[in-house]
């Protein structure tokens, strides 16, 4: 459904820290800037963009916005968090743990990035 | 398995984002929306991942980013000329240019881009092939 996303950042080597932090313990390979200085991750097929914005304005968080990340167990979410908290990342929402949606069970854990974006990282709890 | 689980949007208005959402995403080969059961989202389910829009749960007005792109995969031009003209159709607004055949950096793509009612910047985009 996604071919990319692309989300702002005001200082690339800052997110770059952050963002390698993260997206390596979900075991992606470290970003590469692109000849247009944006910072490009791909990863399980899907590639993931940080830019500074087009306009020339700072870059802004969405209210309501969340890109959530595929973690393959409950201490990998875990340690996907602490990597955010120790690279420029602020702690949200309530600390990482199990949330009941109405169907499944799901282990949650909120960041937001250096720039202000809320992210989440999702393990999926395989039904007993 | 994908990278990403899940992309959430911000609304304001649930039903406005439905009628976008429903003609686009059927306009990519997908569903309509669910919506929950309190009217304060709507879920689509397509292609394996899921996209949901939200109203924002901290009570504020749903703001859309600066610098944000969500990208939606369509299979061929023709695919996201359909998309693209069912979004401005049903709320949306056509943004940087006119579509066509762009150089991503990883190969030709052809790409149309819209914000969707709440402001949201969508790219509808289908790789060509390398001539």
């Amino acid at each position: 459904m996604f071919s990319h996303v692309v989300l702002g950042a005001n200082d690339i080597a800052e997110a770059k820290r952050f963002y390698d932090a993260i997206l390596g313990v979900l075991g992606a390979p470290e970003g590469v800037i692109d000849p247009w200085g944006r910072l490009v991750y791909s990863h399980e097929g899907s590639r993931f963009l940080l830019t500074r914005p087009l306009n020339g304005e700072p870059a802004t968080h969405a209210n309501g916005g969340t890109l959530g990340f595929a973690a393959k167990s409950i201490e990998q979410a875990d340690a996907w968090h602490a990597a955010g908290l120790a690279h420029g990342g602020t702690a949200i929402e309530d600390p990482p743990g199990y949330r009941y949606p109405p169907v499944g069970k799901i282990y949650l854990a909120y960041l937001r990035d250096p720039t202000g974006n809320k992210l989440c990282a999702r393990y999926l709890v395989p039904a007993a | 398995m994908d990278m990403y689980t899940h992309i959430m949007v911000g609304s304001n208005d649930i039903a406005r984002s439905k009628t976008f959402y429903d003609a686009l995403f059927t306009a990519l080969g997908g569903q309509p929306g669910r919506q929950a059961p309190d009217a304060e989202r709507v879920l689509y389910l397509h292609h394996g991942a899921v996209f949901i829009v939200t109203r924002p749960i901290d009570g504020q007005p749903a703001t859309h980013a600066n610098g944000g792109t969500i990208g939606l995969g369509a299979v061929d031009p023709a695919q996201v000329e359909a998309a693209h003209a069912a979004g401005t159709a049903h709320g949306g607004t056509a943004i940087e240019g006119p579509l066509g055949e762009r150089d991503t950096g990883l190969g030709k793509a052809y790409l149309g881009y819209l914000r969707d009612p709440d402001g949201n910047k969508l790219c509808l985009g289908c790789r060509l092939p390398a001539a």
